[in-house]
């Protein structure tokens, strides 16, 4: 979920690493030095589990996690979630380098507002059940804001790509349903197993 | 208690590496680990710590590091009383899985990782790495990857890693497992060529009587016995109440093979 | 694994030194993505093309990378040229093609194209660890170049984790299982591996405290320019210089 080369305008381009350079700066003066590491090796686990597949339908798919890996490492998941999608250019050669500072800018703000409707949400419900819905809900949320932002900008870049920016959108929305389901579902098995997990970095 | 160390001490010389009055430990849900452990390691003691799993060997260990802080009890290591997180260099811990310390990119910025940190200059660190490789021979596998060595040459790195940081005692966790016998006597022969203070827990019961002079078996959380290691190990009645089994080398007939290579059964 | 293969080959792009192959090509990238014009872009994608065959990355395996921008090219495609509006070209029964839709897909395959090539390049031609040290250079912070460092690391070793564990799985009729069963077990094959590796990132940090880590990075470089990397340099920056002045005009 996140857009390609050659699409966007280069001043939307060089806007969205700046937003993101801005923001993981911002993120590292706050957090301790300490938890890098532990924050390299989740997000290393993370970029591996968003490749493993899940067979929906008649096709197989893989997950954006973005939804799990803002739970469990809650508001420096901006760093590995800018370091996956360098990783996903540099290891999988499909490009992306330089919408790297857009896809990061908008996945960053939507993994923030996932951590507080989280956050909020198992203030108020305290069950296990309850937790996990939450989880699967603000996933869910999360990723359709993040493709609302992708239908913006491509559509400002090009008023020509409007057409094609709201399919694409469709297309995805039902992924963000599935993640959210399967958010949900990951997070209740956390619970149950190392509840510790879901408290943040 | 069987045995006790029998080393006759001099009180005018402070022999003493590691030290462990009275200690405790349980964790914050009360589960108990260890109770009331206490010993003394000598400098350049080659120490075997046995026992069956779950006994507080581990934990044993990051007590010792500083990583742990007892409940009850106190740890001195090299007469500096042992701060929780506060980690002294002298003393270094192999760790049971080698992924879970090598974490650079490249061996050298493995080895040079510690030596870095402990404010030498980028040319001595590099010296000091460079050194601490040759010493396990791995020199070439320097600008390697970790992910791309096998295991007996992670394993390998993993103690060059400490080498670099030249400390005087080293904790060592398993470090035969999941080796082949190449690599597993290159660890002996190399455990055996160091002058420090060496405490080793393992479940290799041929390769501590090879390696070290003492050894103590840790039960449940208490240290049972502390003795000379062939004596200890020998006793099938003692081994064998803590779950274990004592070794086939310290049996009468394995100790004479034929000419053939047979063992005889005598 | 193929980058291990692509980053050890010898090539005048692998010997340039990494922090000017990074900034000339990374501009390079900006002006593709600026570039509006036909024989511009074409020009551009053929430069790129040329540095391919320069960096001696294989034609295979660049055919290879290119493979999934053509998958989405195919669906963009037509979907461009039947929803932009503007001038209509041709009308089939209630599909209208119009005359923009089809000019946009053209330029963004070519500029899609040219940035994927350029960043092949830069990707195959430096190693990892050697990038991040260009990056300190300009300025990144340390902490998310040790971030970088650390994460490269471990993405190996869960990838052959999670082979594990499928295989594990597989063994005990995981393929076979479909519907929501699927859903749950592959589900519980991810939090699997998220829940070893949050242990195991405890003991990384204990390795990394045991060995005097307090929360500065040591980040070593060893660059050194030479004149044939400013030579390369030079070269980048005449083809961006005229692009950009054609562009102008």
């Amino acid at each position: 979920m996140h857009i390609s080369d050659g699409i966007l305008d280069p001043k939307i381009c060089l806007g969205g690493y700046v937003v993101a350079s801005g923001l993981c700066a911002a993120l590292l003066a706050k957090t301790d030095q300490r938890s890098i590491p532990r924050i390299a090796v989740m997000g290393a686990a993370f970029f591996v589990a968003s490749l493993i597949h899940f067979r929906i339908g008649f096709s197989s798919v893989h997950l954006t996690l973005l939804g799990l890996v803002s739970i469990v490492l809650g508001i420096r998941a901006p760093l590995a979630i800018t370091v996956g999608l360098f990783f996903q250019a540099l290891l999988f050669q499909h490009g992306g380098l330089s919408t790297l500072g857009v896809n990061a800018s908008l996945l960053s703000i939507s993994s923030l507002l996932i951590v507080v409707i989280y956050r909020l949400g198992t203030k108020m419900i305290k069950n296990k059940i309850g937790h996990a819905l939450v989880a699967g809900v603000s996933a869910s949320l999360g990723l359709v804001i993040a493709l609302a932002g992708i239908v913006l900008l491509i559509s400002f870049s090009e008023e020509a790509f409007a057409g094609f920016a709201y399919i694409f959108s469709f297309a995805n929305g039902g992924l963000a349903i599935v993640e959210g389901i399967i958010t949900a579902i990951a997070v209740f098995y956390i619970l149950r197993i190392k509840p510790a997990m879901l408290k943040g970095v | 208690m069987f045995g006790i160390n029998f080393k006759p001490r001099d009180p005018m010389k402070n022999n003493t590496s590691i030290s462990l009055v009275d200690c405790s430990f349980s964790y914050t849900t009360g589960q108990r680990i260890l109770s009331n452990v206490s010993l003394d390691v000598d400098i350049g003691e080659r120490v075997a710590l046995i026992g069956p799993n779950g006994a507080g060997k581990t934990t044993l260990f990051l007590l010792l590091c500083g990583i742990l802080a007892p409940t009850d009890g106190t740890i001195t290591v090299k007469d500096k009383k042992v701060k929780h997180n506060q980690f002294n260099q002298a003393i270094s811990y192999l760790f049971q899985s080698p992924d879970d310390q090598l974490f650079s990119s490249t061996v050298i910025d493995d080895v040079t990782f510690g030596p870095l940190n402990s404010g030498l200059t980028q040319k001595a660190a590099f010296d000091q790495a460079e050194v601490a490789l040759a010493s396990v021979n791995c020199q070439s596998l320097r600008d390697k990857p970790p992910h791309n060595l096998s295991g007996g040459e992670k394993r390998m790195v993993a103690l060059a890693t400490l080498l670099a940081m030249q400390p005087e005692i080293m904790l060592l966790d398993e470090p035969t497992s999941n080796l082949d016998m190449k690599n597993r006597r290159a660890i002996i022969t190399l455990l055996c060529s160091l002058k420090k203070t060496l405490l080793i827990s393992s479940h290799d019961l041929e390769f501590l009587l090879e390696t070290c002079s003492r050894a103590i078996i840790l039960d449940q959380g208490t240290i049972v016995a502390d003795g000379p290691i062939r004596t200890l190990l020998a006793d099938e009645d003692l081994m064998q109440a803590h779950h274990m089994e004592k070794p086939h080398s310290l049996f009468p007939h394995t100790h004479r093979r034929s000419v053939e290579g047979i063992p005889r059964d005598h | 694994m193929q980058l291990d293969y692509l980053t050890a080959i010898h090539s005048p792009m692998h010997t340039w030194d990494a922090r000017w192959k990074l900034a000339f090509v990374g501009m390079l990238i900006f002006v593709v993505a600026s570039a509006r014009e036909y024989t511009n872009l074409i020009v551009l994608y053929l430069f790129a093309l040329g540095l391919i065959v320069y960096s001696k990355i294989p034609l295979s395996s660049y055919l290879k990378s290119l493979k999934p921008l053509f998958l989405i090219l195919i669906m963009m495609i037509p979907l461009l040229s039947l929803t932009s509006g503007g001038t209509i070209l041709t009308q089939w029964g209630f599909l209208t093609i119009y005359k923009e839709g089809l000019h946009l897909s053209g330029m963004v395959t070519l500029r899609a194209c040219t940035i994927i090539s350029l960043s092949i390049i830069i990707f195959s031609s430096t190693k990892l660890p050697v990038l991040v040290q260009a990056l300190s250079y300009f300025r990144i912070p340390k902490g998310l170049c040790f971030l970088l460092i650390v994460t490269y690391r471990y993405i190996f070793l869960y990838l052959d984790k999670v082979d594990k564990l499928i295989t594990a799985a597989k063994l005990r009729g995981y393929t076979v299982i479909k519907g929501i069963r699927h859903i749950k077990n592959t589900t519980a094959i991810l939090v699997t591996l998220l829940v070893r590796s949050y242990d195991q990132s405890e003991r990384i940090y204990q390795a990394m405290q045991l060995r005097g880590f307090t929360g500065s990075f040591p980040v070593t470089q060893h660059f050194k320019t030479t004149w044939q990397d400013i030579a390369k340099a030079g070269i980048i920056f005449a083809c961006l210089v005229s692009i950009l002045s054609l562009e102008i005009l």
